[in-house]
């Protein structure tokens, strides 16, 4: 699993990053943000505790395209939690939910980010993903291992139900999509989960639904 | 036409029983304040799926987040967006509750119009599904009363350096503009 989350990662961040010097060919390297969610940066040794938490309810690739719904964006600041909703969503041709949320927020010894939406109805390679509820949870705790969590319910590939087993990167394979359901990539600082993640066999679409990251 | 959906929509309700307001109680803002998140789905009065998705809070002052609600007994689903967070608060007899006030405005099938909405959240325990409890009540009359959710889950959060509310803390009254908690039906 963790080289499909790398390649996933790659695709997110030359997309972005081209699309951003695409619109603005003025800005500045530092300025530069990749959508959807970035790895989280390798265990720091500074000694000072860098924050790092962000939750999105989608996050798509199409053709190289990278479109996000309820996007908290990054939190930079354990005085500043972040937090958006939007009660309907949609990628015209890929998917449509309702009651998207994410939110990340930070202490000085931990970050807790969460995403979820319900009423997810989506199309990858013809093939039809349906699920009631969605939502993941990312929890870093300074000093203690990272936590990840996602609950699924009501899922269907294809329409044939799916049973979660709550195991992290449960991987199911179904008319050649690749589906990892609560796909967790730790690294020494925290964890990203991915509570659905879809891609098609030509690597065409690549989408995360549920995406929390939480690092320190 | 859009004036007899929303009358359709709030009249029913109202003949239920379900006022729009209630009789003040003791609930304030948490000192110090915290933040709630989650989201799932209850079922509704008539059985329908009511998605949600909502956090609420207190940040630098004022009072924060967003809350969404579907409810799915309407065709196309009626939805409740949050467009100002009036008021977070909490109940000393459900501790492990908060409610969120604020305006929103609803669109979809039940029509389009502006409301104030107080939603509760609470957070019993891991996993949500079966524990956790959700309800909101419009300034409509529109009410689902709080109850166990029965998909997603609820998460309350301890307070960070953020987390400060406005000072003096407004009344009951002031954060939710009248509306009882969907705690009770009255």
């Amino acid at each position: 699993m963790p080289s499909r989350a790398s390649r996933f990662w790659k695709v997110i961040g030359v997309a972005g990053a081209l699309a951003a010097l695409a619109a603005w060919p003025g800005i500045g390297q530092a300025q530069l943000g990749l959508p959807g969610i970035p790895p989280l940066p390798g265990g720091g040794s500074s000694g000072t505790q860098t924050l790092t938490g962000q939750a999105s309810a989608v996050t798509a690739v199409v053709l190289g395209t990278v479109t996000s719904l309820a996007d908290s964006g990054t939190l930079v600041d354990a005085a500043d939690p972040l937090g958006t909703g939007q009660p309907l969503g949609s990628i015209p041709g890929l998917l449509s939910a309702e009651a998207l949320h994410a939110a990340t927020m930070g202490w000085s010894d931990q970050v807790a980010s969460e995403a979820s939406l319900g009423n997810l109805s989506m199309t990858v390679a013809g093939i039809g993903i349906t699920a009631t509820t969605i939502i993941s949870r990312a929890l870093a705790v300074s000093g203690g291992a990272p936590v990840g969590l996602s609950n699924i319910e009501g899922l269907t590939i294809g329409g044939v139900s799916v049973s979660p087993t709550g195991l992290p990167n449960q991987a199911v394979s179904v008319a050649g999509l690749n589906v990892v359901l609560n796909e967790q990539v730790q690294s020494a600082s925290g964890i990203v989960v991915n509570a659905l993640h879809v891609t098609d066999p030509l690597g065409l679409t690549d989408v995360v639904i549920g995406a929390a990251k939480a690092g320190i | 036409m859009r004036r007899t959906i929303f009358m359709l929509f709030a009249i029913p309700l109202m003949l239920a029983g379900t006022l729009t307001s209630g009789p003040a109680s003791a609930h304030f803002v948490p000192a110090p304040c915290d933040f709630i998140t989650g989201g799932g789905f209850i079922f509704g009065n008539s059985g329908q799926f009511i998605n949600f998705g909502a956090h609420g809070g207190c940040k630098h002052g004022q009072f924060w987040g967003h809350v969404n609600v579907l409810d799915h007994s309407f065709n196309p689903p009626a939805h409740l967006r949050s467009t100002n967070i009036t008021g977070y608060l909490m109940d000393p007899a459900f501790p492990n509750a908060r409610d969120i006030c604020g305006e929103g405005v609803v669109d979809g099938g039940a029509g389009s119009f502006t409301v104030t909405f107080r939603v509760r959240m609470e957070d019993n325990g891991e996993p949500g599904v079966g524990v956790d409890r959700f309800g909101v009540r419009l300034s409509n009359g529109y009410l689902q009363s709080t109850r166990i959710i029965s998909g997603g889950n609820i998460q309350l959060h301890k307070p960070n350096p953020s987390t400060t509310g406005p000072s003096p803390a407004p009344t009951e009254a002031q954060m939710c503009g009248g509306l009882a908690t969907p705690e009770q039906a009255f």
